[in-house]
């Protein structure tokens, strides 16, 4: 179903309900949401263009005592009241009180009240506000799905280059340089062989650093080729090699083969009962199998490397964490946000306990976590935790301004969702000062952000000069089939073509570019709507 | 050290140096005193020809990993430098001896801190041998150094610098030095030096076998030895158990990620995990000279050779005669350890009576020592010395429970043949809690 067939039904919701209401008294009608506050003000759009006729008000009840509240109510006498934020009403038990003891009064109004209520508030506002719980017919959900297109800016468990800064990067490419040429002047007799395989295993890495996989390879086989010949007996060993091979083949796109010796690096480990060695490589199976789109055996798999984990090692054994930050992104990439949740607060905990409460690692987590709960909507939250990530990130000398930069951005995310958009677009702003106009896919991101922060604020055509941008590092970086780049160069091209109508944009839900919004369900609870009758 | 004339030089040159030196006038051979022992054992595990001592491990990537387990005070470090003598030859190894003992703070350690502190030590001996090292492997050590400094580098009081650019040994060696300095001296310095190198130890630790390689490489072009090998001592004296426990037996996966050749005293209570620990090592027992059989009859090399022990310390006319010094033996247990404390505190009463030692003198320090072991004997412990006397009684073998093991870690029980003997320390059995409790 198309967004306009959503609409169309809720529309039709709507519209019965009012007809109800004509003659009928006052009726509460809460919309159970995750959606950020930009997206809630299109639905309310949405409504009042399709019911021109009725008297609308907002009421934001962060800024109305209670008292001021009911008196908007009454002043419109008959329409419909948004509320925004009724979870300020939850929060604040006399104001809740004070409704309350109204209620009888406001049932005298024709008025139909649509609050927005967060997802994390479902079960608390039925038992803050009984009464005018029981004056609700109908219970709507507004149901939002993050876009996954976009690239998420998880800050990668495996740092494997990610984030180098220009320096590393050079440093990195020296050293390939003077391995490289030592390893001409090693021979593979018996004295040198050693020293040999670590220069193999030193070009294997830097080359997997700066993401060169398929010259990694090239010293990784030559290196596995070195130690089958000496050390056929010594099966861990061949277990980590086979790991690492494994690991770079599947960073290379060659899944199949990455399979082949990630099971074979297991069969050694599990031979040798090599302990720690067992649940790393199940874990590099089950990223392999993520990046396949297997995602039931990726679950699998991961979930035994915890187990064995804990088992073996402990609950808190440092490791775990990782694997459960990963299990959690399978999850997500399946759509299922509670186990998720429930993973990446494990892994937090795991990794307060096992580092410092400043090491970058816990801002790591932090963020992570905080994403999910802002697809979950509840954007307070996220935005503790972000807050908490960035005074990390900033208090760390190690950390790059790059990664400062995401930590901004995301909490600018969760300040677009609470709808505070000047603290979004001062952190956005920021954050692209400090990239330094570095050739980065996360640069996109922040870019991309500031150009739904620019377009909230109708600043249209610095909003299309930010997807302007976000799709030139994309461009260079990914490529032009990469999915991201084609979703950004789609968002420009919408926002160019509504700039050269010079038209007045009117943000409703279907003139949304899909790549933003991928589905918006508006899903009438039919129980309420057939069961209840007016008082 | 000098050997004791007089009555009041006897504590000093016994407590002075408990580990000797090889070839030291001290030194006195026990080894075919502990039955069981094989030192050649030791050689094999470190695949060092017993005939010629010279390396032949025909696998280059092979490293061997020894641990070698015995009570305290039974003549481990003495036994060390022995090795390190025979070992240290240009067709065996390049021994670095490293004593975790006063390097490091053993209330508050972890493998790391071992890791870091035996390679400053290998570079002390490089610098000191004046050994030229491939200086791109120590590109390598100092870049990943860096690494580490720049995440720790103003965090709480600790400040460090980077290595000055120049390749050299020396400054690694001082950048090692600050980590050193930091991981012993206060717990929350200690604590971020040790999360930055667990942060960066598969890269760290990359870079550490490329070293030993390299210094491989040069030792054998040089003609100094084959191979490094590292000589671990002190864990056992790491305070707490839980704290060794961790070190060798949760930490092994770090210590096996160090592809070098160690040799390493495992704490006695750690024996019993000889299985476990045979996954990647070999475990030998160091176990104490036998100064009586398995019937309690004394025997007579082993008094002959612990006499012969005590008179290179101590001029023998300090004891009124030689029965006196055979009293001090027996309660000794065949502890050298023992016997010297024994000895020392038999010379302050003799210093006190204004007459040489006696057996009364003897008898009164056997009374004050037993009195002080046994101040920690707990109903637990008796209840299993009861059950020891018994199986002892009855010719039964004893079993390695966990009881028993502490016991011998407690140094409240020896043992002795194969560790298949075990009997309740002499001064803990002269005790009168003893004497009370079981008689």
């Amino acid at each position: 179903m198309s967004d306009n067939a959503f609409i169309q039904n809720y529309s039709a919701s709507i519209e019965q309900l009012v007809k109800e209401l004509r003659n009928k008294p006052f009726r509460f009608i809460p919309i159970e949401t995750n959606a950020p506050i930009p997206v809630r003000r299109q639905v309310k759009r949405s409504i009042q263009k399709h019911y021109p006729n009725h008297s609308t008000t907002t009421v934001t009840a962060k800024n109305e005592t209670a008292l001021s509240l009911i008196q908007a109510v009454y002043r419109l006498g008959t329409g419909i009241a948004f509320i925004d934020d009724f979870d300020t009403i939850i929060d604040q038990p006399q104001k809740a009180e004070k409704i309350e003891q109204s209620i009888e009064k406001l049932c005298t109004f024709h008025i139909a009240v649509i609050a927005f209520v967060p997802y994390e508030y479902k079960t608390k506002y039925k038992e803050t506000v009984p009464k005018l719980f029981a004056k609700s017919n109908l219970v709507l959900e507004l149901k939002y799905i993050y876009s996954y297109n976009l690239i998420k800016p998880e800050i990668a468990e495996r740092v494997t280059g990610s984030f180098l800064e220009q320096h590393e990067i050079e440093k990195r490419k020296y050293f390939i340089g003077k391995l490289t040429d030592e390893l001409d002047n090693v021979t593979d007799n018996k004295n040198d062989i050693t020293f040999r395989s670590y220069i193999l295993l030193h070009l294997l890495q830097f080359n997997a650093d700066l993401h060169q996989y398929a010259e990694a390879l090239k010293y990784g086989n030559q290196l596995l080729h070195l130690t089958y010949n000496f050390k056929k007996h010594n099966k861990k060993e061949l277990a980590k090699l086979n790991k690492l091979i494994g690991t770079l083949y599947y960073e290379n796109h060659q899944y199949e083969e990455a399979e082949i010796h990630l099971n074979k690096a297991l069969q050694y480990a599990e031979e040798t009962h090599f302990g720690e060695e067992i649940p790393l490589i199940l874990h590099e199976l089950g990223t392999a199998f993520r990046r396949e789109g297997n995602f039931n055996s990726a679950i699998k798999v991961i979930n035994e490397a915890i187990r064995f984990s804990e088992k073996n090692f402990g609950k808190y054994y440092t490791q775990i964490a990782t694997y459960q930050s990963n299990l959690a992104s399978v999850y997500l990439e399946i759509k299922e946000t509670k186990p998720a949740i429930e993973l990446l607060e494990k892994a937090l905990i795991n990794t307060e306990i096992n580092l410092i409460k400043e090491h970058p690692r816990v801002a790591v987590r932090q963020s992570n976590l905080a994403l999910v709960y802002q697809e979950a909507g509840e954007y307070n939250k996220a935005r503790i935790l972000l807050e908490k990530a960035l005074n990390i990130a900033r208090k760390n000398a190690a950390q790059n301004k790059l990664t400062i930069a995401i930590h901004q951005s995301n909490l600018a995310q969760a300040y677009r969702g609470l709808g505070n958009y000047k603290r979004a677009r001062i952190l956005l702003e920021d954050a692209v000062q400090k990239t330094g106009g570095k050739n980065h896919p996360a640069l996109a991101y922040v870019y991309h952000n500031l150009a739904w922060v620019y377009r909230d604020t109708k600043k249209r055509t610095k909003a299309r000069d930010m997807y302007h941008k976000a799709y030139l590092v994309l461009l260079e970086t990914l490529g032009k089939e990469h999915p991201n780049t084609i979703s950004v160069k789609k968002d420009l091209e919408f926002i160019t073509e509504q700039l050269q109508k010079r038209h007045r944009i009117v943000q409703t839900l279907d003139e949304l570019s899909d790549s933003v919004i991928k589905g918006i369900q508006l899903i009438a609870n039919k129980r309420f709507w057939n069961s209840r009758t007016a008082p | 050290m000098q050997k004791a004339k007089t009555l009041s030089d006897i504590e000093s040159a016994l407590q002075a140096v408990r580990a000797l030196e090889y070839n030291h006038e001290f030194y006195v051979d026990l080894n075919d005193l502990r039955n069981g022992y094989d030192e050649n054992k030791i050689l094999e595990a470190l695949h060092i020809d017993t005939k010629n001592y010279t390396y032949n491990q025909d696998n280059p990537f092979n490293k061997s990993i020894v641990f070698v387990a015995g009570i305290g005070g039974s003549g481990k470090s003495t036994e060390i430098s022995r090795w390190i003598h025979y070992l240290n030859n240009p067709q065996a190894f390049y021994c670095i001896l490293c004593n975790i003992e006063h390097s490091l703070d053993l209330n508050n350690l972890e493998y790391s801190d071992i890791m870091i502190f035996q390679v400053k030590k290998l570079i002390n001996h490089l610098i000191k041998d004046n050994i030229q090292l491939n200086t791109l492997v120590i590109e390598l050590l100092q870049h990943v150094l860096n690494d580490i400094v720049y995440e720790i580098d103003g965090k709480y009081d600790i400040s460090i610098q980077k290595t000055d650019g120049s390749k050299t040994l020396k400054n690694i060696y001082n950048l090692l030095q600050n980590l050193v300095h930091y991981l012993k001296n206060n717990l929350v310095q200690s604590r971020i030096v040790r999360n930055a190198i667990k942060h960066y130890f598969y890269q760290l630790v990359d870079c550490f076998n490329t070293f030993f390689e390299a210094v491989n490489r040069q030792l054998r072009q040089e003609n100094k030895a084959q191979e490094i090998c590292f000589i671990l001592d002190g864990i056992e004296k790491v305070k707490s158990g839980e704290m060794r426990r961790k070190l060798i037996m949760d930490e092994s996966f770090r210590l096996i990620q160090m592809r070098c050749n160690t040799l390493c005293i495992l704490p006695v209570e750690l024996k019993k995990e000889e299985r476990e620990l045979s996954l990647f090592s070999t475990v030998i027992s160091l176990p104490l000279p036998s100064v009586e059989d398995r019937a309690s009859h004394p025997i007579e090399k082993a008094y002959k050779r612990f006499i012969q022990l005590v008179s290179q310390r101590i001029d023998f006319k300090l004891f009124d005669k030689e029965e006196t010094l055979r009293q001090a033996i027996a309660f000794s247990g065949g502890s050298p350890s023992e016997l010297m404390d024994i000895i020392s505190e038999a010379s302050k009463i003799a210093i006190f009576q204004k007459k040489n030692i006696n057996a009364n003198a003897i008898d009164l320090a056997i009374r004050k020592l037993a009195a002080d072991k046994s101040k920690f004997i707990n109903e637990t412990d008796i209840n299993l010395l009861k059950k020891l006397k018994d199986l002892n009684k009855r010719g039964i073998p004893v079993t390695n429970d966990d009881g028993f093991e502490e016991l011998i870690q407690r140094q409240v029980v020896f043992e002795y043949d194969h560790n298949s003997l075990k009997k309740v320390k002499p001064l803990i059995k002269a005790s009168n809690l003893y004497r009370f409790h079981v008689g």
